[in-house]
């Protein structure tokens, strides 16, 4: 640098931009002086590599030689020169069988007319009474009518609840009718029997009477609410024969079962149930 | 006398040279050829790795393994001269460095004890080279402390061996703001080596 009294912003520029474009395009052949270190500074930032500038080399090969092998492999398939797709490329999964079915609209539930499902209840009702009336009749219900039968007249029979049915029948026998108490809202356990008899014997008249075409409407409502009323004693429908087996046994004292055109002499009843069939029915 | 990357003379321990011969090399490389990719990959792997340990210090060596995973996967689609395969790359780069600094600042992490050259073996020849590789390491030094920008137009001009208006692409400015940012660089280059009297 040459010795100047002046100082160094004194005077005309050590170099310019045309200066600094040749060194930036390693044109430094005629470049000022003051610009020769920066030369040669960005010279050394291009020389030859450094060893651990060569370290990965075995990494990236390994790379390119695996996606090489991949493409070779999918050229031999389709025969695209060149196939660019480094990777696989899923199918779109066909609808099927397998698919989650559109789920059904609510709606259409909660629209069921009320009137279908109190024709289900009826209906059903009506099956689980003809069951019950089967069961009790065809005398398949065993023990409590063989102990009826054998011990007629100490058991009390409980004021039939007729929904409806003005007629209440009879019963026959040396048994004595005992007026039960009125069902209180707590329920004692003595109360709850003499209710689920009231409603066995009520279910059994209608029942008993449903061959009549004139009535069969009005009395498959009764039934209706008394076997749901039953249900709920016997701990559900299912338990109503054996709940009501109880119950109506004290309809037949004589251990006698009534008649059921059709049906014959019923099983489990003394020797005498075939011969006052026709009394015990008439009486019930 | 400096020797270049692009140069026709090149280091002892390779016999291929990228110049002329790109587009030879670069389609055999796309054919499948590793051969040829090692070419592409030893002639542009240091001045990656320049650029990245200027700009982003601790992470270079990692985003230059995934730069170069990317170049590899689309290598198959690049067409183009050397000048657009070494734009290619270095954006590849630019674009790697900054995810990572994203990731980074979402999750950031301690990096590793890294072996020190203390620990490693030496040897004469290591020494000598350690010699040689002073004045490139000093070079590096002395481009950290220029402000970032100033720093990456005059390594993407210098190494990377760009042109103005590449490196306005690659940056999103103008080539003039670059050619501005560039001159600003090699005056503080310039007064960083005069002020402190030193010689490379």
């Amino acid at each position: 640098m040459p010795d100047s009294p002046l100082p160094p912003w004194w005077g005309p520029a050590p170099f310019d931009e045309r200066d600094l474009d040749a060194v930036l395009s390693s044109e430094t052949a005629d470049i000022p002086v003051a610009l020769r270190p920066v030369a040669d500074a960005l010279a050394a930032l291009q020389a030859a590599p450094m060893p651990a500038e060569l370290r990965g080399q075995a990494m990236i090969m390994a790379e390119f030689r695996a996606l090489a092998e991949f493409r070779a492999a999918g050229l031999g398939k389709d025969g695209r020169i060149g196939d660019t797709r480094p990777t696989l490329v899923l199918s779109v999964p066909r609808e099927g069988p397998a698919r989650r079915r559109a789920p059904r609209h609510r709606a259409r539930r909660r629209a069921a007319p009320v009137a279908s499902r109190r024709a289900g209840a009826l209906i059903g009702a009506a099956a689980t009474a003809i069951v019950l009336a089967a069961v009790v009749l065809a005398g398949n219900v065993s023990g409590p009518f063989h102990r009826v039968g054998s011990s007629s007249a100490s058991t009390p029979s409980a004021p039939r609840h007729a929904g409806g049915n003005s007629s209440s029948p009879k019963v026959e026998g040396s048994a004595s009718q005992e007026p039960t108490a009125r069902p209180t809202a707590g329920g004692s356990a003595t109360t709850q029997q003499s209710k689920g008899s009231r409603l066995c014997h009520a279910v059994y008249d209608i029942v008993k009477d449903s061959g009549s075409s004139a009535r069969g409407k009005q009395e498959m409502s009764s039934l209706s609410s008394l076997l749901r009323q039953l249900s709920k004693l016997a701990g559900g429908s299912r338990q109503l024969p054996g709940y009501c087996a109880q119950f109506l046994g004290d309809l037949f004292p004589d251990g006698t079962l009534p008649h059921i055109p059709g049906l014959g002499d019923q099983g489990t009843g003394s020797s005498q149930a075939g011969q006052d069939n026709q009394g015990a029915l008439a009486h019930l | 006398m400096p020797i270049f990357l692009r140069a026709d003379a090149f280091s002892t321990d390779t016999q291929h040279v990228v110049g002329e011969d790109f587009a030879v090399v670069l389609a055999a490389a796309q054919g499948g050829s590793e051969d040829a990719f090692a070419v592409l990959w030893r002639d542009a792997n240091p001045a990656l790795l320049r650029y990245l340990r200027v700009v982003a210090s601790e992470h270079a060596d990692d985003v230059a393994a995934e730069t170069w995973v990317q170049v590899v996967r689309g290598l198959p689609r690049f067409a183009g001269d050397e000048s657009a395969w070494r734009a290619w790359l270095f954006t590849t780069a630019r674009r790697r460095l900054l995810d990572q600094a994203r990731v980074r600042r979402r999750h950031p992490t301690e990096p590793l004890d890294e072996i020190t050259a203390a620990d490693v073996p030496r040897t004469v020849d290591a020494e000598q080279l350690a010699m040689e590789n002073i004045a490139t390491e000093s070079a590096m030094a002395l481009l950290s402390r220029l402000p970032e920008q100033q720093a990456e137009v005059i390594l993407l001009r210098v190494v990377a061996g760009l042109d103005t208006e590449v490196v306005a692409d690659m940056l999103g400015r103008s080539p003039g703001a670059v050619r501005v940012a560039a001159h600003r660089g090699l005056k503080r280059l310039a007064a960083l080596l005069t002020g402190a009297g030193v010689t490379l």
